[in-house]
């Protein structure tokens, strides 16, 4: 099922700058509309030669003298009934030699006035930007003697209807997931807060691709410098091409060559506005359902939105699930090596004596089957999200039960290993947002714990501690929520805290730091 | 381009580093021989050492028939001059490294003890993988490697029966576990004698089973008596560690009519004072008790009954203990009650007029003072004696 | 952007990482035997005076550090002597701690790994940590202290059933002599040793506040020494204390809860390496500023990594065994310490009162309360 979208919303989009189309050899750049329609079309169609796409209707309008009248648009492009019934019907139909019931008003005013009755008609005498505002889904009406084109908004093209979000399921909550379009997602933003403080700032970013992306924030909570600091950083981005928000975080964020994500994505309008509500800025990104929030702190990796939804002390108790389940995720193989292999006396004697027993005949040393198990992991991991669902149970069925239990029965891999394994895979799942993270992290600790057991451990705690103190979100430390022992903190980051009792916005990050205008709950 | 060959500089090292390091303290588990229990003899100035090892291999097997993860222990002989010697000495025979933190029970044999148990002592406490809460007990009469010969019936190893024994300390009342770190640190602490609790193999049926038995005393770092269970008993109530759950008997009217008290709780306390120069320890020991078994019809549970019967109990209870004491006094003039260190610490006065290593002198001429208060609880489930009808 | 602000808070954390650091660890004290809890109140209440000194510097030229206030009141070519002085203090403890760490990690769990790797190791991660500075240092204290005072309780709750008050029996009797002896060791080390802090923090214009800061961070840290020494004397005895290099775990490895909550040290002294690299971060930084500021330089972080192998080859060739570094630390460093401890800042501190006295003609009332102590 499919919609049209909703066309002419807001139209505020920015002209590209003079830089931006300076290799294409046939642009256009710098010319304007003439009087001629010949030449004008001429140009244009030199522009957009070999494009298929492009429709010229030639129209002869009723006038004295005779002047003819192009409509450009592209195919598929635009709303078919917005065209015919508004734009090229009263074209034709209407006779504007009868100046009876019209003022004194030239003609082009009389077409924009009488004629066009579509939500949005602009005058634009730049025939770049033209050809721009006709990719974009508008269309163009080139009439003779007028130097100028008249871009009407008629935009309409197929797009994916609203849906579940993928990646951030909840049980209760929301249902309705950003989709491909921007201004469908803006929409949805705009939908949740009804407040002229919501602002969104359109710019167009990748050379060629030309991608429309919007930034959105909360005029009052977020923070100025902040903003100025992403415009900044925005202008720096010089891509050919953005398909995803990826192409520009990696532009954008700070420490690039961090294992840790300074930016964080999206792909629920509830989870925008809730950042933006907190004083973060999010950025949208035409032909993506994900929004870029920040600034992004290592909070957030175990913060989801439907702890926000359900009753407090569930939520809390999630909440420390996840840090558990980090700390598992990360360190169980690192901790299962220390031990087998360097700190045996800390096993209970029984079970060490099992695990000698399992390991019986197994050729590899604990670090190295640990490897290749959280290899194995992964691939089927990688293979299970690549596959359609039912092929994806019958992968993780092969690979669980089969390989699994066949490795273990064959001798190449112990059995504590396994559960060791499976425990670090299962309790990935729990911290979604972080799979490359924590998949690194485990790797790396178990190299250190590889190497001098227990102490590798922390010596790799260490280091990766310093390198998370030292990393920054567009000027936000980025553990600024985690570190200091705050009251008022904890009750957004330890455990959810009750509403009524979050009486501010998270420190730092926003100018307006009152969440509530009355702290506490008003007896009822 | 400089930065970048810096960073694989660093990772090179560190790659290198870490080929090299990864064979340090690495030890796989199927590599170790995990020591459970170990035993020193001595013999000509040799050092003989048994070990109880676990074997995994055993475990395995058993898991197929039974289901159950059985351990089969192994037994391993060595020699050497000293402790370490007669361990490294050990590795050619069993193939494995030694493995001690999982060690249980240690047990010195009377021989060694008798000669001085220091070396022994030492070596657990200097190495990094022996744990000082190793127990530690003393064979009677046999070469303690014997008892690691003797069989479980019920556990799997003897040194974890032993274990298991000694954790619990038996609701016998008549076992006292000492750790070597405690061992350790009562043979250097003033005024205090060390006490271990002696093993002995004994015939049952027709196997060798290990009985924990009574408990041997030290002066200093020799052994110079045993105590048996009885007297145990009496030295735990003096050293404070009576536990819970712990039978006395005690007799009443009629000869052979019999009463098993259970302990409930048990405390003593010890004071010091000085009575012609000399010094003189009251003890006072509150025994709560219940009424476990009445072996003959007799009235002990009225009111006047049980009072006869704590009457009688601290009586003899307070006999019995000052015959230990007389009897540790006199014979092996050793302090295990720790009344020296009762006046150390209560009365650094009085200790300080003691000359240095004195105290093996004055302790037998130590005047005690036993008050006994058995308190009676109940009598378990039945409100009577039983009786025999007419 | 060259000046690094660390909150209050963070400063406290820092001095009780610092004090805890490496002193959990070591047999502190063991002159005073049973008395050990009264050496170590003792040897707070004569720390006190000389905090108070150091806070009183510090707030006499706000916006300064110790080596800046050194060069702005000794003159540059004195002041820069001291201050290479003081760094050289501050690498020779940086050493002296690394080297305890790597003893301790040696001798009780990984005797066969050479002693050098876990000191390269924490070297190489200190080198890092300063090179990314104060502030990162800072929060990495944040994030250790709440785990480490976890730790610690839990700890302290399983060692409960060990705790035996005969063991710290008789108090206080005929041994005033090992009681002082063993405070004015717990004076230098670790109490004392907050000096090193002079180097990294400065003042802004409250007065009262850096008194403050130092004091909660010596009675906080004074107090968690005070429990653990005391608690590991209760469950080990003066005996066996004194004949052990690392007392602490000794007695942690008594923990036994239910049977099998047991043979965890190793994991309760992972945490005290967190308190440890603390104190050689801290101590690293000090003499990477020293040692700048020495020759003239503005910035620091370019000696960072000579300075760190430098600190690794110094540490790693310090003592050739653990005996050596037990009676450097019982005869030696109080001695060696003292002048940077007490003489120095005394000197400053006289100097600094009469210039500013001279410069502002008459000082303000409250100042002289303070540094009465």
């Amino acid at each position: 099922m499919t919609k049209t979208a909703p066309a002419g919303l807001r139209r505020n989009i920015r002209k590209s700058g003079p830089t931006s189309t300076t290799e294409k050899p046939t642009s256009a750049q710098g010319q304007k509309f003439n009087c001629s329609l010949g030449s004008n079309l001429k140009v244009i169609k030199k522009v957009l030669q070999n494009d298929g796409l492009v429709i010229y209707r030639k129209i002869r309008l009723a006038t004295t003298p005779l002047r003819h009248c192009y409509v450009i648009y592209v195919d598929g492009m635009v709303n078919g009934d917005l065209l015919n019934e508004n734009i090229l019907r009263h074209l034709l139909n209407y006779d504007v030699r009868v100046p009876a019931q019209v003022p004194k008003m030239s003609f082009s005013d009389v077409l924009m006035n009488r004629v066009l009755s579509t939500g949005s008609v602009q005058k634009d005498g730049s025939i770049d930007s033209a050809i721009q505002s006709l990719l974009y889904g508008n269309v163009l009406v080139l009439v003779d003697g007028i130097p100028y084109a008249f871009v009407i908004d008629a935009k309409g093209w197929e797009i994916r209807s609203i849906s579940d979000p993928e990646t951030e399921r909840v049980v209760r909550g929301p249902r309705e997931g950003f989709i491909e379009n921007i201004l469908t997602n803006l929409t949805m933003i705009r939908r949740k807060m009804i407040n002229p403080d919501l602002k969104m700032v359109f710019r167009e970013i990748g050379t060629r691709t030309r991608t429309k992306i919007c930034i959105v924030y909360v005029e009052g909570i977020a923070r100025p410098e902040i903003l100025e600091e992403v415009y900044r950083r925005l202008d720096k981005v010089q891509l050919d091409g953005v398909l995803e928000p990826e192409y520009i975080i990696e532009f954008i964020r700070d420490a690039p060559l961090s294992l840790f994500e300074t930016i964080g994505t999206t792909e629920r309008p509830d989870t925008a506005v809730g950042k933006l509500l907190e004083g973060r800025i999010v950025i949208m990104v035409d032909g993506s359902p994900f929004a870029i929030t920040l600034p992004y702190l290592f909070l957030e990796y175990f913060q989801a939105n439907k702890d926000y939804y359900d009753n407090f002390f569930y939520s809390s108790a999630n909440r420390l699930l996840r840090y558990i389940s980090f700390f598992l995720t990360t360190s169980t193989p690192a901790i299962y090596v220390s031990l087998v292999n360097f700190h045996q006396e800390m096993i209970p004697t029984r079970l060490l004596v099992s695990i000698a027993a399992a390991k019986e005949g197994v050729p590899f040393p604990a670090a190295i089957e640990a490897f290749i198990m959280l290899m194995a992991f992964q691939l089927l991991r990688e293979a299970g999200v690549r596959l359609p669902s039912p092929v994806g149970q019958a992968v993780s069925i092969v690979g669980a039960l089969i390989l699994g239990e066949a490795a273990v029965t064959a001798k190449i891999i112990s059995a504590p290993m396994v559960i060791v394994v499976a425990l670090t895979g299962i309790s990935g799942f729990i911290v979604p947002e972080m799979p490359g993270v924590s998949f690194f992290l485990s790797l790396f600790f178990l190299f250190a714990c590889s190497f001098i057991g227990f102490f590798g451990y922390i010596f790799a705690v260490i280091a990766v501690t310093i390198h998370i103190t030292s990393l920054r979100s567009f000027g936000m430390s980025y553990l600024s929520n985690l570190t200091s022992i705050h009251l008022q903190e904890l009750k957004d980051t330890a455990v959810r805290a009750p509403w009524w009792w979050m009486t501010y916005r998270p420190r730092l990050l926003s100018r307006d730091k009152r969440r509530l205008a009355d702290p506490g709950r008003t007896e009822l | 381009m400089k930065k970048s060959a810096c960073v694989l500089l660093v990772i090179w090292h560190l790659f290198v580093l870490w080929s090299m390091a990864g064979c340090w303290n690495f030890r796989e588990i199927r590599d170790l021989a995990v020591v459970i229990g170990a035993s020193f003899d001595k013999k000509d100035d040799q050092i003989y050492l048994t070990v109880e090892v676990l074997n995994p291999k055993g475990g395995e097997q058993d898991r197929g028939t039974s289901g159950s993860l059985g351990i089969k222990p192994q037994l391993f002989e060595g020699s050497g001059k000293t402790v370490f010697e007669a361990v490294r000495n050990m590795i050619s025979k069993v193939g494995r490294k030694l493995y001690w933190s999982h060690a249980r029970v240690f047990i010195v044999s009377e021989d060694v003890a008798k000669e001085g148990i220091i070396q022994i002592i030492d070596w657990i406490n200097r190495d990094a993988e022996v744990r000082p809460q190793t127990w530690i007990l003393v064979s009677k009469g046999q070469a303690a490697g014997d008892i690691l010969r003797t069989r479980s019936k019920l556990f799997d190893t003897v040194s974890m029966q032993i274990d298991t024994l000694l954790r619990s300390q038996g609701n016998s009342g008549k076992l006292l576990a000492v750790t070597v770190g405690d061992f350790m640190e009562e043979m250097q602490k003033p005024g205090v004698g060390a006490v271990a609790p002696t093993v002995e193999s004994m015939k049952d049926e027709r196997e060798q089973i290990p009985e924990v038995t009574g408990s041997a005393l030290f002066r200093e770092e020799r052994l110079v008596g045993f105590l048996n269970g009885e007297e145990t008993m009496y030295l735990l109530f003096l050293r404070n560690q009576m536990k819970k759950g712990t039978l006395i008997a005690a007799t009443a009217d009629h000869p052979k009519a019999n009463v098993s008290l259970e302990v409930f709780r048990s405390h003593t306390i010890k004071t010091v004072r000085l009575v012609d120069d000399r010094p003189v320890v009251d003890i006072w020991i509150d025994c709560l008790t219940g009424i476990a078994e009445i072996s003959k019809e007799n009235d002990v549970i009225s009111e006047r009954g049980s009072q006869k019967l704590t009457e009688r109990t601290n009586e003899r209870l307070q006999n019995k203990i000052t015959d230990t004491i007389k009897k540790v006094q006199k014979e092996y003039g050793t302090d295990v009650f720790g009344f020296g260190n009762l006046i150390y610490r209560e009365r650094p006065d009085i200790w300080g007029t003691i000359p240095k290593g004195g105290w093996s002198k004055v302790f037998p001429t130590v005047g005690t003072n036993v008050n006994v208060n058995i308190m009676l609880r109940g009598s378990a489930k039945l409100s009577e004696p039983t009786r025999v009808g007419e | 952007m060259r000046r690094e602000l660390l909150s209050f808070k963070q400063i406290v954390y820092l001095l009780i990482l610092f004090i805890t650091g490496s002193t959990i660890i070591l047999p502190v004290g063991t002159e005073a035997k049973q008395d050990i809890w009264a050496a170590v109140i003792l040897a707070i209440v004569m720390t006190v005076p000389m905090v108070l000194v150091y806070a009183r510097i510090l707030s006499l030229f706000p916006e300064r550090n110790l080596l800046e206030i050194n060069e702005q009141i000794l003159g540059k070519i004195v002041g820069r002597f001291i201050n290479f002085m003081f760094a050289f203090y501050a690498f020779t403890l940086c050493a002296l701690v690394l080297d305890n760490f790597g003893q301790f990690i040696n001798v009780t769990a990984m005797p066969e790994t050479p002693l050098a790797i876990p000191m390269v190791i924490l070297c190489l991660l200190a080198l890092w940590a300063t090179k990314e500075g104060l502030e990162v240092i800072a929060r990495s204290g944040e994030i250790y202290f709440p785990i480490i005072v976890f730790a610690a309780a839990f700890t302290f709750l399983f060692l409960t059933p060990n705790l035996n008050i005969q063991r710290l029996q008789p108090p206080l009797h005929q041994n005033s002599e090992g009681i002082v002896s063993a405070a004015l060791h717990l004076f230098s080390f670790p109490f004392a040793e907050t000096v090193i802090f002079m180097m990294i923090i400065y003042s802004s214009k409250k007065t009262k506040a850096m008194t403050k800061v130092y004091l909660a961070g010596l009675v906080i840290g004074g107090a968690i020494i005070l429990l653990s020494v005391t608690s590991v004397m209760a469950v080990i005895g003066p005996e066996r204390y004194q004949a052990t290099y690392f007392p602490a775990y000794l007695a942690v490895q008594t923990i036994n809860v239910g049977d099998f909550l047991q043979r965890v040290e190793v994991v309760v002294f992972l945490i005290a390496i967190f308190a440890g690299f603390t104190k050689i971060s801290l101590c690293f930084y000090a003499a990477c500023k020293g040692f700048s500021n020495a020759l003239g330089c503005k910035e620091y972080p370019f000696l960072a990594v000579p300075l760190g192998l430098l600190e690794f080859l110094f540490a790693a060739n310090l003592f050739n065994n653990t005996k050596q570094m037990a009676r450097w630390a019982s005869e030696v460093y109080l001695y060696f310490a003292f002048p940077f401890q007490v003489a120095l800042p005394l000197i400053l501190w006289i100097v600094g009162e009469v210039k500013q006295r001279g410069r502002q003609g008459s000082p303000e009332v409250d100042l002289h309360d303070e540094s009465q102590g």
